[in-house]
Protein backbone atom coordinates (compact mmCIF):
# COMPACT_ATOMS: atom_id res chain seq x y z
CA UNK A 1 0.00 0.00 0.00
CA UNK A 2 1.06 3.44 -0.96
CA UNK A 3 2.50 5.54 2.22
CA UNK A 4 2.01 9.36 3.15
CA UNK A 5 3.87 10.93 5.15
CA UNK A 6 1.76 13.39 7.28
CA UNK A 7 3.33 16.31 9.26
CA UNK A 8 1.73 16.37 13.01
CA UNK A 9 2.66 19.73 14.43
CA UNK A 10 4.69 21.62 15.28
CA UNK A 11 1.57 24.15 15.18
CA UNK A 12 -1.11 21.73 16.37
CA UNK A 13 -4.73 22.14 18.40
CA UNK A 14 -3.48 19.43 21.00
CA UNK A 15 -0.63 20.71 21.00
CA UNK A 16 0.26 23.03 23.99
CA UNK A 17 3.96 23.44 22.49
CA UNK A 18 5.62 22.63 19.17
CA UNK A 19 6.54 19.24 18.74
CA UNK A 20 6.23 17.69 15.23
CA UNK A 21 5.88 14.37 14.68
CA UNK A 22 6.34 13.20 10.84
CA UNK A 23 3.84 10.24 10.23
CA UNK A 24 4.47 8.02 7.94
CA UNK A 25 0.61 6.30 7.19
CA UNK A 26 -0.79 3.70 5.40
CA UNK A 27 -4.40 4.67 4.53
CA UNK A 28 -5.24 5.87 8.52
CA UNK A 29 -2.42 3.97 9.87
CA UNK A 30 0.41 5.21 11.33
CA UNK A 31 3.40 2.53 10.40
CA UNK A 32 6.32 5.13 11.55
CA UNK A 33 6.76 8.33 13.55
CA UNK A 34 10.27 10.49 13.36
CA UNK A 35 9.93 13.01 15.94
CA UNK A 36 11.48 16.72 14.92
CA UNK A 37 11.50 19.22 17.68
CA UNK A 38 14.23 22.30 17.95
CA UNK A 39 11.68 24.94 17.68
CA UNK A 40 12.10 25.91 20.87
CA UNK A 41 15.64 25.20 21.84
CA UNK A 42 17.40 28.04 24.35
CA UNK A 43 20.86 27.16 24.94
CA UNK A 44 20.21 27.15 28.93
CA UNK A 45 23.27 24.84 29.39
CA UNK A 46 25.98 27.11 28.20
CA UNK A 47 24.14 29.82 30.16
CA UNK A 48 24.43 28.31 32.93
CA UNK A 49 28.20 27.61 32.16
CA UNK A 50 28.32 31.93 32.14
CA UNK A 51 26.14 32.68 35.07
CA UNK A 52 27.49 32.61 38.50
CA UNK A 53 26.56 29.51 40.16
CA UNK A 54 24.19 31.03 42.47
CA UNK A 55 22.06 32.76 39.61
CA UNK A 56 21.54 29.50 38.25
CA UNK A 57 18.47 28.57 40.49
CA UNK A 58 16.84 31.38 38.80
CA UNK A 59 17.79 30.14 35.04
CA UNK A 60 17.61 26.44 36.37
CA UNK A 61 13.79 27.72 37.30
CA UNK A 62 12.91 29.11 34.04
CA UNK A 63 13.36 25.76 32.31
CA UNK A 64 10.07 25.35 31.87
CA UNK A 65 7.39 27.09 33.52
CA UNK A 66 5.21 23.78 34.48
CA UNK A 67 8.22 22.31 36.43
CA UNK A 68 10.12 25.02 37.57
CA UNK A 69 10.27 23.61 41.42
CA UNK A 70 11.42 21.21 40.41
CA UNK A 71 14.09 22.27 38.07
CA UNK A 72 15.27 24.59 40.99
CA UNK A 73 14.87 21.51 43.76
CA UNK A 74 17.22 19.58 41.50
CA UNK A 75 19.62 21.87 40.44
CA UNK A 76 20.29 22.93 44.58
CA UNK A 77 20.49 19.78 45.76
CA UNK A 78 23.23 19.19 43.22
CA UNK A 79 25.25 21.81 44.00
CA UNK A 80 24.65 21.45 48.42
CA UNK A 81 26.05 17.69 47.83
CA UNK A 82 28.94 19.34 46.36
CA UNK A 83 29.59 21.10 48.72
CA UNK A 84 28.64 19.16 51.51
CA UNK A 85 25.77 21.30 52.88
CA UNK A 86 22.81 20.04 55.04
CA UNK A 87 19.91 21.76 55.07
CA UNK A 88 18.05 22.30 58.03
CA UNK A 89 14.98 19.55 58.61
CA UNK A 90 12.34 22.19 58.12
CA UNK A 91 13.38 22.99 54.54
CA UNK A 92 13.58 19.29 53.35
CA UNK A 93 9.81 19.27 54.35
CA UNK A 94 8.63 22.46 52.56
CA UNK A 95 10.78 21.25 49.57
CA UNK A 96 8.06 18.21 49.35
CA UNK A 97 5.62 20.41 49.67
CA UNK A 98 6.16 22.19 46.93
CA UNK A 99 7.47 19.93 44.99
CA UNK A 100 4.14 17.64 45.77
CA UNK A 101 2.04 20.70 45.19
CA UNK A 102 3.85 21.16 41.63
CA UNK A 103 2.56 17.70 40.75
CA UNK A 104 -0.58 18.62 42.23
CA UNK A 105 -1.41 21.26 39.82
CA UNK A 106 0.47 19.52 36.95
CA UNK A 107 -1.47 15.90 37.23
CA UNK A 108 -4.18 18.23 36.37
CA UNK A 109 -3.80 20.22 34.14
CA UNK A 110 -2.58 16.66 32.05
CA UNK A 111 -5.69 15.25 32.55
CA UNK A 112 -7.37 18.46 31.34
CA UNK A 113 -5.02 18.56 28.30
CA UNK A 114 -5.78 14.69 27.66
CA UNK A 115 -9.85 15.42 28.09
CA UNK A 116 -9.09 18.36 25.76
CA UNK A 117 -7.64 16.14 23.19
CA UNK A 118 -10.48 13.29 22.88
CA UNK A 119 -12.99 16.61 22.81
CA UNK A 120 -14.06 16.00 26.64
CA UNK A 121 -14.77 19.79 27.33
CA UNK A 122 -16.26 19.15 30.58
CA UNK A 123 -13.77 16.78 31.89
CA UNK A 124 -11.09 19.72 30.71
CA UNK A 125 -12.82 22.45 32.93
CA UNK A 126 -13.67 20.50 35.62
CA UNK A 127 -9.89 19.29 35.83
CA UNK A 128 -8.86 22.88 35.46
CA UNK A 129 -11.14 24.57 37.96
CA UNK A 130 -9.63 21.72 40.66
CA UNK A 131 -6.32 23.02 39.65
CA UNK A 132 -7.12 26.69 40.37
CA UNK A 133 -7.81 25.66 44.00
CA UNK A 134 -3.82 24.52 43.88
CA UNK A 135 -2.56 27.77 41.96
CA UNK A 136 -4.18 30.01 44.79
CA UNK A 137 -2.19 27.91 47.31
CA UNK A 138 1.06 28.02 45.16
CA UNK A 139 0.24 31.71 44.98
CA UNK A 140 -0.47 32.37 48.55
CA UNK A 141 2.63 30.22 49.88
CA UNK A 142 4.93 31.79 47.14
CA UNK A 143 3.90 34.76 46.33
CA UNK A 144 3.20 33.55 42.54
CA UNK A 145 1.61 30.89 40.68
CA UNK A 146 4.26 30.02 37.93
CA UNK A 147 7.41 30.54 38.93
CA UNK A 148 8.10 29.70 42.70
CA UNK A 149 11.41 31.55 43.63
CA UNK A 150 11.18 29.74 46.72
CA UNK A 151 14.12 27.31 46.68
CA UNK A 152 17.47 28.48 47.18
CA UNK A 153 20.90 27.34 47.88
CA UNK A 154 21.16 26.02 51.26
CA UNK A 155 17.22 25.62 51.99
CA UNK A 156 14.16 27.73 51.18
CA UNK A 157 13.19 31.70 50.66
CA UNK A 158 9.45 31.36 52.26
CA UNK A 159 7.81 29.61 55.50
CA UNK A 160 4.67 28.48 56.31
CA UNK A 161 3.62 29.56 59.39
CA UNK A 162 0.40 27.88 61.30
CA UNK A 163 -2.33 30.09 60.19
CA UNK A 164 -1.25 29.60 56.89
CA UNK A 165 -0.78 25.69 57.41
CA UNK A 166 -4.46 25.53 58.64
CA UNK A 167 -6.10 27.44 55.81
CA UNK A 168 -3.96 25.17 52.76
CA UNK A 169 -5.10 22.30 54.72
CA UNK A 170 -8.84 23.30 54.13
CA UNK A 171 -8.35 24.27 50.53
CA UNK A 172 -6.53 21.23 49.98
CA UNK A 173 -9.19 18.83 50.99
CA UNK A 174 -11.41 21.34 48.68
CA UNK A 175 -9.65 20.29 45.95
CA UNK A 176 -9.94 16.62 47.01
CA UNK A 177 -13.85 16.66 47.34
CA UNK A 178 -14.05 18.44 43.84
CA UNK A 179 -11.57 15.20 42.39
CA UNK A 180 -13.37 12.86 43.95
CA UNK A 181 -17.09 14.03 42.94
CA UNK A 182 -16.12 15.72 39.23
CA UNK A 183 -13.31 13.85 37.81
CA UNK A 184 -12.64 10.43 39.60
CA UNK A 185 -15.94 8.62 38.52
CA UNK A 186 -15.31 10.40 35.02
CA UNK A 187 -11.79 8.76 34.38
CA UNK A 188 -13.01 5.26 36.31
CA UNK A 189 -16.47 4.63 34.50
CA UNK A 190 -17.05 6.58 31.68
CA UNK A 191 -17.52 4.24 28.81
CA UNK A 192 -16.23 7.24 26.04
CA UNK A 193 -13.13 7.93 28.08
CA UNK A 194 -12.16 4.36 27.66
CA UNK A 195 -13.19 3.49 24.74
CA UNK A 196 -10.39 6.36 23.90
CA UNK A 197 -7.78 5.38 26.02
CA UNK A 198 -7.75 1.97 26.41
CA UNK A 199 -5.39 -0.11 24.73
CA UNK A 200 -4.35 2.46 22.93
CA UNK A 201 -0.54 3.52 22.30
CA UNK A 202 0.63 0.04 24.34
CA UNK A 203 4.08 0.16 26.02
CA UNK A 204 5.16 -3.50 27.04
CA UNK A 205 7.40 -3.32 30.27
CA UNK A 206 10.45 -4.77 28.36
CA UNK A 207 9.71 -1.86 25.93
CA UNK A 208 9.72 0.56 28.70
CA UNK A 209 13.32 -0.51 30.44
CA UNK A 210 15.33 -0.92 26.96
CA UNK A 211 13.83 2.47 25.12
CA UNK A 212 14.90 4.34 28.48
CA UNK A 213 11.31 5.49 29.64
CA UNK A 214 10.85 7.87 32.93
CA UNK A 215 8.16 8.42 34.81
CA UNK A 216 4.51 7.89 34.90
CA UNK A 217 5.32 6.01 31.26
CA UNK A 218 7.91 3.78 32.97
CA UNK A 219 5.50 2.99 35.98
CA UNK A 220 2.38 2.10 33.50
CA UNK A 221 4.06 -0.18 32.23
CA UNK A 222 4.97 -1.83 35.58
CA UNK A 223 8.26 -0.90 36.32
CA UNK A 224 8.03 0.38 40.17
CA UNK A 225 10.98 2.72 39.43
CA UNK A 226 10.41 6.51 40.93
CA UNK A 227 13.25 8.77 42.11
CA UNK A 228 11.41 9.73 45.03
CA UNK A 229 12.03 6.18 46.60
CA UNK A 230 15.83 7.25 47.10
CA UNK A 231 14.51 9.54 50.27
CA UNK A 232 15.42 13.06 49.04
CA UNK A 233 14.56 16.32 50.41
CA UNK A 234 11.94 14.49 53.47
CA UNK A 235 11.16 11.56 51.59
CA UNK A 236 12.75 9.88 54.15
CA UNK A 237 10.57 10.64 57.09
CA UNK A 238 7.38 10.76 55.31
CA UNK A 239 7.79 7.23 53.53
CA UNK A 240 7.27 6.75 49.46
CA UNK A 241 6.12 3.73 47.92
CA UNK A 242 5.13 4.26 44.06
CA UNK A 243 2.64 3.88 42.02
CA UNK A 244 2.39 1.07 39.44
CA UNK A 245 0.01 -0.29 36.92
CA UNK A 246 0.80 -3.05 34.47
CA UNK A 247 -1.37 -2.43 31.37
CA UNK A 248 1.14 -0.08 29.65
CA UNK A 249 -2.04 1.81 27.54
CA UNK A 250 -2.78 5.54 27.77
CA UNK A 251 -5.34 4.40 30.19
CA UNK A 252 -2.98 3.20 32.65
CA UNK A 253 -1.12 6.11 32.46
CA UNK A 254 -4.02 7.89 32.93
CA UNK A 255 -4.63 6.21 36.16
CA UNK A 256 -1.42 6.35 37.58
CA UNK A 257 -1.36 9.96 37.07
CA UNK A 258 -4.58 10.37 39.03
CA UNK A 259 -3.28 8.06 42.07
CA UNK A 260 -0.52 10.24 42.11
CA UNK A 261 -2.23 12.73 42.63
CA UNK A 262 -4.10 11.39 45.45
CA UNK A 263 -0.76 10.06 46.79
CA UNK A 264 0.73 13.63 46.38
CA UNK A 265 -2.05 15.12 48.16
CA UNK A 266 -1.51 12.98 51.54
CA UNK A 267 2.27 14.03 51.18
CA UNK A 268 1.05 17.94 50.87
CA UNK A 269 -0.40 17.83 54.43
CA UNK A 270 1.99 14.99 55.73
CA UNK A 271 4.41 17.49 55.04
CA UNK A 272 2.67 20.60 56.83
CA UNK A 273 1.98 18.13 59.76
CA UNK A 274 5.28 16.73 60.42
CA UNK A 275 7.35 19.73 60.03
CA UNK A 276 9.52 20.71 62.43
CA UNK A 277 10.43 24.20 64.13
CA UNK A 278 13.19 26.12 63.25
CA UNK A 279 15.47 27.22 60.54
CA UNK A 280 14.39 27.16 56.58
CA UNK A 281 17.71 28.10 55.06
CA UNK A 282 21.31 27.39 56.38
CA UNK A 283 24.30 30.02 54.74
CA UNK A 284 26.50 28.45 52.22
CA UNK A 285 30.03 29.87 51.66
CA UNK A 286 32.56 28.89 49.18
CA UNK A 287 32.46 27.96 45.72
CA UNK A 288 31.45 24.46 44.52
CA UNK A 289 34.17 22.02 43.37
CA UNK A 290 33.70 18.23 42.18
CA UNK A 291 31.19 16.41 40.04
CA UNK A 292 27.57 15.24 41.33
CA UNK A 293 24.81 14.39 39.50
CA UNK A 294 21.13 15.01 40.91
CA UNK A 295 17.56 13.46 40.26
CA UNK A 296 14.33 14.71 41.34
CA UNK A 297 11.42 12.90 40.20
CA UNK A 298 9.13 15.57 38.26
CA UNK A 299 5.73 14.87 37.68
CA UNK A 300 6.68 13.60 34.19
CA UNK A 301 9.17 11.38 35.56
CA UNK A 302 12.53 11.60 36.57
CA UNK A 303 15.03 14.93 35.80
CA UNK A 304 18.75 14.51 35.64
CA UNK A 305 21.53 17.12 36.41
CA UNK A 306 25.07 16.60 35.90
CA UNK A 307 26.81 18.91 37.41
CA UNK A 308 30.67 19.76 37.16
CA UNK A 309 32.12 22.70 39.76
CA UNK A 310 35.62 23.90 39.27
CA UNK A 311 36.14 26.18 42.90
CA UNK A 312 35.16 28.92 40.63
CA UNK A 313 31.84 31.16 40.74
CA UNK A 314 31.16 29.62 37.48
CA UNK A 315 29.97 26.14 36.86
CA UNK A 316 32.32 24.44 34.49
CA UNK A 317 29.12 22.38 32.96
CA UNK A 318 25.75 21.76 33.77
CA UNK A 319 23.84 19.02 32.05
CA UNK A 320 19.93 18.45 32.28
CA UNK A 321 18.15 15.16 31.01
CA UNK A 322 14.39 15.91 31.64
CA UNK A 323 11.64 13.25 31.52
CA UNK A 324 10.02 14.28 28.20
CA UNK A 325 13.30 13.66 26.51
CA UNK A 326 13.76 10.28 27.65
CA UNK A 327 9.73 9.66 26.64
CA UNK A 328 10.24 10.59 23.36
CA UNK A 329 11.75 7.23 21.89
CA UNK A 330 9.38 4.95 23.84
CA UNK A 331 6.42 7.54 22.29
CA UNK A 332 7.60 6.33 18.66
CA UNK A 333 7.00 3.00 19.64
CA UNK A 334 3.41 3.51 20.57
CA UNK A 335 2.50 5.12 17.77
CA UNK A 336 3.19 2.09 15.78
CA UNK A 337 0.48 0.49 14.45
CA UNK A 338 -2.31 3.21 15.87
CA UNK A 339 -4.92 4.92 14.05
CA UNK A 340 -3.78 8.64 12.93
CA UNK A 341 -7.14 9.80 15.18
CA UNK A 342 -5.76 8.02 18.28
CA UNK A 343 -2.11 10.07 17.69
CA UNK A 344 -3.79 13.29 19.77
CA UNK A 345 -4.44 10.97 22.57
CA UNK A 346 -1.13 8.97 22.42
CA UNK A 347 1.19 11.30 22.43
CA UNK A 348 -0.21 13.62 25.07
CA UNK A 349 -0.17 10.53 27.05
CA UNK A 350 3.48 10.92 27.57
CA UNK A 351 3.07 14.36 29.00
CA UNK A 352 5.23 16.19 26.60
CA UNK A 353 7.02 18.88 27.68
CA UNK A 354 9.27 20.59 24.60
CA UNK A 355 10.27 23.54 26.71
CA UNK A 356 11.73 21.21 28.90
CA UNK A 357 13.65 19.09 26.45
CA UNK A 358 15.21 21.72 24.44
CA UNK A 359 16.34 23.78 27.13
CA UNK B 1 31.56 9.20 41.05
CA UNK B 2 30.27 5.92 42.27
CA UNK B 3 29.83 3.09 40.48
CA UNK B 4 31.75 4.48 37.38
CA UNK B 5 33.63 2.64 35.00
CA UNK B 6 36.59 4.26 32.82
CA UNK B 7 37.08 2.50 29.81
CA UNK B 8 39.24 2.96 26.73
CA UNK B 9 37.06 4.03 22.89
CA UNK B 10 37.27 0.50 22.02
CA UNK B 11 36.20 -1.31 24.87
CA UNK B 12 32.81 0.79 24.77
CA UNK B 13 30.46 -1.37 22.37
CA UNK B 14 31.18 -4.71 24.25
CA UNK B 15 30.21 -3.15 27.54
CA UNK B 16 27.55 -1.30 26.16
CA UNK B 17 26.56 -5.11 24.77
CA UNK B 18 26.57 -6.23 28.66
CA UNK B 19 24.43 -3.64 29.98
CA UNK B 20 21.94 -4.47 27.03
CA UNK B 21 21.98 -8.35 28.76
CA UNK B 22 21.63 -7.36 32.35
CA UNK B 23 18.84 -5.38 30.88
CA UNK B 24 20.21 -2.16 32.14
CA UNK B 25 17.91 1.09 31.56
CA UNK B 26 19.73 3.70 29.72
CA UNK B 27 19.30 7.09 31.52
CA UNK B 28 21.33 9.77 29.35
CA UNK B 29 24.78 10.45 28.36
CA UNK B 30 27.00 13.45 29.65
CA UNK B 31 30.00 14.57 27.05
CA UNK B 32 32.41 17.60 28.67
CA UNK B 33 35.34 19.42 26.36
CA UNK B 34 38.29 19.25 28.37
CA UNK B 35 40.29 21.27 26.38
CA UNK B 36 43.11 18.39 24.58
CA UNK B 37 39.99 15.98 24.83
CA UNK B 38 36.32 15.04 25.29
CA UNK B 39 35.23 13.00 28.09
CA UNK B 40 31.60 10.85 27.64
CA UNK B 41 29.80 9.42 30.40
CA UNK B 42 26.66 6.98 29.72
CA UNK B 43 24.43 6.54 32.93
CA UNK B 44 22.42 3.42 33.74
CA UNK B 45 20.19 2.14 35.83
CA UNK B 46 17.94 -1.05 36.69
CA UNK B 47 14.81 -1.85 37.76
CA UNK B 48 15.46 -2.75 40.96
CA UNK B 49 17.07 -0.32 42.01
CA UNK B 50 16.55 3.29 41.73
CA UNK B 51 20.72 4.31 42.54
CA UNK B 52 22.40 5.16 38.95
CA UNK B 53 23.90 1.33 38.78
CA UNK B 54 26.60 1.87 36.43
CA UNK B 55 28.54 5.30 34.43
CA UNK B 56 30.78 4.53 31.73
CA UNK B 57 33.31 6.84 31.27
CA UNK B 58 34.89 7.14 27.80
CA UNK B 59 37.96 9.58 27.10
CA UNK B 60 38.49 9.88 23.26
CA UNK B 61 41.00 12.78 21.32
CA UNK B 62 39.19 15.17 19.54
CA UNK B 63 40.24 14.15 16.64
CA UNK B 64 38.59 10.65 17.11
CA UNK B 65 35.48 9.30 16.23
CA UNK B 66 33.40 7.91 18.85
CA UNK B 67 31.36 4.30 18.01
CA UNK B 68 27.15 5.10 18.81
CA UNK B 69 25.86 2.94 21.06
CA UNK B 70 22.15 3.77 19.37
CA UNK B 71 22.19 0.30 17.34
CA UNK B 72 22.32 -1.17 20.54
CA UNK B 73 20.44 0.96 22.77
CA UNK B 74 17.47 3.14 20.09
CA UNK B 75 16.64 5.63 22.68
CA UNK B 76 20.56 7.08 22.42
CA UNK B 77 20.20 8.48 19.33
CA UNK B 78 18.75 11.55 20.51
CA UNK B 79 21.45 12.21 22.85
CA UNK B 80 24.21 11.50 20.26
CA UNK B 81 22.98 13.68 18.25
CA UNK B 82 22.57 16.69 20.63
CA UNK B 83 26.08 15.79 21.61
CA UNK B 84 27.27 15.73 18.21
CA UNK B 85 25.83 19.09 17.45
CA UNK B 86 26.66 20.69 20.62
CA UNK B 87 30.18 19.72 20.32
CA UNK B 88 32.87 19.22 17.87
CA UNK B 89 32.73 15.44 18.28
CA UNK B 90 32.21 12.61 15.70
CA UNK B 91 29.79 10.23 16.33
CA UNK B 92 29.31 7.49 13.71
CA UNK B 93 26.63 5.23 12.53
CA UNK B 94 23.82 6.67 14.88
CA UNK B 95 20.75 4.82 13.99
CA UNK B 96 18.65 8.35 13.47
CA UNK B 97 21.04 10.78 12.21
CA UNK B 98 19.47 13.93 11.90
CA UNK B 99 22.56 15.72 10.27
CA UNK B 100 23.21 18.62 12.82
CA UNK B 101 19.32 19.75 12.78
CA UNK B 102 18.45 17.95 15.91
CA UNK B 103 18.40 21.22 18.12
CA UNK B 104 20.10 23.42 16.42
CA UNK B 105 18.71 25.79 13.00
CA UNK B 106 20.62 26.47 10.16
CA UNK B 107 21.07 30.13 12.08
CA UNK B 108 21.87 28.88 15.59
CA UNK B 109 25.84 29.02 16.54
CA UNK B 110 27.91 26.53 15.82
CA UNK B 111 29.33 24.09 18.75
CA UNK B 112 28.08 26.02 21.60
CA UNK B 113 29.26 23.54 24.04
CA UNK B 114 32.65 23.86 23.16
CA UNK B 115 35.60 25.83 25.29
CA UNK B 116 36.75 27.82 22.42
CA UNK B 117 33.43 28.98 21.70
CA UNK B 118 33.01 32.47 21.94
CA UNK B 119 30.31 34.46 23.45
CA UNK B 120 29.01 37.79 21.67
CA UNK B 121 29.28 40.63 24.34
CA UNK B 122 25.51 42.78 24.37
CA UNK B 123 25.89 46.00 23.04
Amino acid sequence: MARTVIPFGPQHPVFPEALQLKLECEDEKVVNAIPAIGYIHRGIEKAAELNAFRNNVFLCERICGICSFMHALCYCQGIEEMMNVEIPPRAKFLRVFWAELSRMHNHLMWLGFLADSMGFESLFMQCWRAREIILDVTEMTTGQRVIYGSCSIGGVRRDIDKEMAQDIEKRLIMAKEMVDSDISPTVFHDPSLKRRTVGKGILTKEQAISLGAAGPVLRASGVPLDTRQTGYAAFKEIGFEPIVETAGDVYARTLVRLREWYQSTEFCLKSLSMMPEGEIATRVVGRPKGEVISRVEQHRGEVFYYIKGNGTNNLERLRVRTPTFANIPPLLVMLRGCELADVPVITLSIDPCIACTER
Amino acid sequence: MENELILDRDALIPEIQKMWAQKARFATATCLDLGDHFEVMYHFEFEDSVEFARHIRVSIDKDETLPSISNIYLCAALIENEIKEHFRINISDIALDYQGRFLRAKESPEFPLMKDYKVEEKK
